[in-house]
């Protein structure tokens, strides 16, 4: 079962290197939580210059 | 820098920021995957696992060596796989059905931010020449009904992360209702552990343990995963292709709304 398992790899947030195959749950739910206020100001920032 | 210039920077600050926000968007839906997989791996070994145990501690209290019955441990552990890969597959493709939902919404939000930049400069350019403002209150209508359609996209964003935590919710709850081995009640353990009882159960044991075990441990989970093939997991995968629809319908009334 493990054989047939597909790497997910690695991604460069918030200024570390995440593995999203062997990092703990925890550490990745902190991450999805960081991308998304990244996400959030992005947005923010390009609607202020739409006005 | 004339007004021409300072466009054209705020145009390639605002393109260098869509840029940054597709890659975020792109990570986060990455971790966000990696989290419900790794979790969906781990319920699937821990419950082998569990299931492993049951059966070898059905051996041992029925007087057997597990050793002698791994061939059985691993036609049922087999079994109980396909079913778990079934389900699973399900909870994958509704899942999947809310990452697409959330990319497209992602890639739509990100399209009419560009309109909406770019109306509002061909507006500005109107205005600057003087233009009467009948002249352009069409690009005005524009850019309001491209900053509805942009909050419809955000407001469906939020809805998928909703639904990816929901979906994570009612993964674990049926999995746990479907997959995991119920405890022995409490009664039934002081039973086992009363000395005379214990006593009789060896001597059953040396009489027919293999029978008993065979009755109430082997043929417990035959029967077990006979109705799981007939129908429980089918029931739960039906209900499951039944909240895709549901949400489905639910992104289509706000598109529509």
């Amino acid at each position: 079962m493990e054989k047939n398992e597909v790497k997910m790899g690695e991604k460069f947030i918030s200024g570390k290197m995440i593995s999203l195959d062997d990092d703990d749950i925890e550490e990745l739910d902190q991450a999805s939580k960081s991308l998304k206020q990244v996400e959030r100001n992005i947005k923010e920032n390009i609607a202020s210059k739409m006005k | 820098m004339n007004g021409l210039e300072q466009v054209e920077a705020e145009n390639q600050k605002i393109a260098s920021d869509m840029i940054q926000l597709a890659g975020t968007e792109d990570s986060r839906i990455s971790v966000i995957t990696a989290i419900f997989v790794r979790l969906n791996n781990e319920m699937r070994l821990e419950n082998v696992q569990e299931i492993r145990r049951d059966i070898s501690y059905g051996a041992k209290d029925y007087g057997l060596l597990p050793e002698k019955y791994v061939n059985s441990m691993d036609s049922i552990v087999r079994s109980y796989v396909q079913e778990i890969n079934k389900f699973m597959k399900a909870y994958n493709d509704e899942f999947m059905n809310i990452q697409n939902v959330l990319k497209s919404a992602e890639e739509r939000q990100k399209y009419y931010f560009y309109k909406i930049r770019e109306t509002i400069v061909m507006r500005d350019i109107c205005e600057l020449a003087g233009k009467n403002p009948e002249d352009y209150k069409e690009l005005d209508a524009q850019i309001k009904s491209y900053r509805k359609k942009l909050a419809t996209y955000e407001k469906i964003i939020v809805r998928c992360d909703k639904e990816f935590e929901d979906c994570k919710i009612r993964r674990d709850q049926d999995f746990k209702d479907l997959f995991e081995l119920k405890q022995e009640n409490a009664l039934a353990v002081i039973q086992k552990r009363n000395v005379i009882t214990m006593l009789i159960n060896k001597i059953k044991n040396r009489l027919n343990g293999y029978e008993r075990f065979s009755k109430y441990v082997l043929q417990k989970h035959a029967g077990k995963l006979n109705r799981m093939r007939t129908e429980t997991t089918g029931e739960y995968v039906t209900k499951i292709k039944k909240n895709i629809l549901s949400f489905d319908s639910e992104i289509e009334g706000m598109l529509n709304a």
